[in-house]
């Protein structure tokens, strides 16, 4: 079991999320809805991993990554996205992130990506 | 603005086919993610439509409305409609999408769970936010989807700017006002009517994109450029 932080500005998709990672057996230790939550609750909590949204209100997901990582280098970060083309992906990896799936999301789908995420 | 559209020859109208049968594809999947549940019986139907007729294909009454727009290599608009009802209520399944499905009143407490540490920021807490919450991420999502058919197919990329949420709309007003920018730089716009049961009760949703006549150009140059899907 992983202690995940999950970081979505629609509280509906932090809720979905949760729900298919706790029915993956992986705790849900925190929520966040912007960028400046998520590095204070990655610094508080320490998890496992970060599920991080690249669209939100703000400072986007790819500059809440730069933060996290710049914070914990070996920060493990999946990030999630509605938009999965290659730019996006592309500047998600070379800033750190362990993978990257598109929405709609699927829980094998999910549970795949946050293994190999963890597996890093 | 011309009243002339120029027509498509066979390969756009096919590759134009296939990026909107891309972001179609997902539809089912959306739904079932963002409602919880998958919708049966369900229709997806594309037709693209002159902006002048837009206006009387979209039905009257008041909608949930979701306006987000895009930018990169084509610059354009997603709009997104969901009958609220009439003027004698909400209709069944506008109640069924945000009452818990289960037919009570919302309760934010089944929402937001204690034990899921969060500094209280971007919480829906209210029936109204809870809307305007699920409705801002079904159009991202669904939206989202057509970018990335775009790009797959045509390596066109675009980004989403964030959703805005009209609840209630009563009087079209995205609509009103798409209309009177775009028929200044657009000839055409795509509409796609979702239809579907969930549960016992019937869903339907109207899609509308309309891009920028230059960049819908170059997204026309671009498929005759990629033949192959």
């Amino acid at each position: 079991m992983s202690r995940i932080l999950v970081v979505d500005d629609a509280q509906i998709m932090r809720n979905i999320l949760s729900s298919m990672l706790e029915e993956a057996g992986h705790e849900v230790v925190g929520h966040a809805a912007n960028a400046e939550e998520a590095l204070a609750l990655y610094i508080q909590l320490k998890p496992d991993l970060v599920t991080l949204d690249i669209l939100m209100e703000g400072a986007d997901g790819v500059t809440c990554l730069k933060n996290i990582i710049q914070e914990d280098p070996q920060a493990r970060v999946l990030m999630i996205t509605a938009q999965g083309h290659g730019p996006i992906e592309q500047e998600a990896r070379e800033s750190g992130a362990k993978g990257y799936i598109a929405k709609p999301i699927e829980r094998e789908q999910l549970q795949t990506a946050v293994n190999q995420a963890l597996a890093e | 603005m011309s009243s002339d559209v120029q027509p498509l020859s066979p390969v756009q109208a096919e590759l134009l086919r296939q990026i909107l049968n891309q972001g179609n594809d997902q539809v089912g999947g959306t739904l079932q993610m963002i409602l919880g549940q998958e919708p049966h019986d369900l229709t997806v139907t594309t037709s693209m439509t002159r902006l002048i007729e837009l206006d009387r294909k979209i039905p009257d009454g008041p909608t949930v409305s979701v306006r987000i727009q895009f930018e990169g290599d084509i610059k354009g608009l997603f709009l997104l409609f969901m009958p609220k009802g009439n003027p004698h209520g909400d209709q069944a399944a506008f109640k069924a999408l945000f009452s818990g499905q289960s037919g009570g009143e919302y309760d934010p407490a089944s929402y937001v769970r204690a034990d899921w540490v969060q500094p209280g920021q971007g919480q829906a807490n209210t029936s109204d936010e809870r809307i305007r919450d699920t409705m801002s991420e079904l159009g991202n999502v669904l939206f989202g989807a057509y970018l990335t058919a775009l790009y797959s197919r045509c390596s066109m990329a675009t980004f989403l700017e964030l959703p805005e949420v009209l609840y209630p709309d009563n009087e079209r007003a995205y609509l009103t006002e798409a209309l009177e920018h775009y028929r200044q730089v657009a000839e055409r716009s795509f509409m796609v009517e979702i239809k579907g049961l969930l549960g016992e009760h019937p869903i339907h949703f109207w899609l509308v994109m309309m891009a920028e006549a230059s960049g819908f150009k170059s997204m026309l140059e671009a498929t005759s450029e990629h033949p192959e899907p």
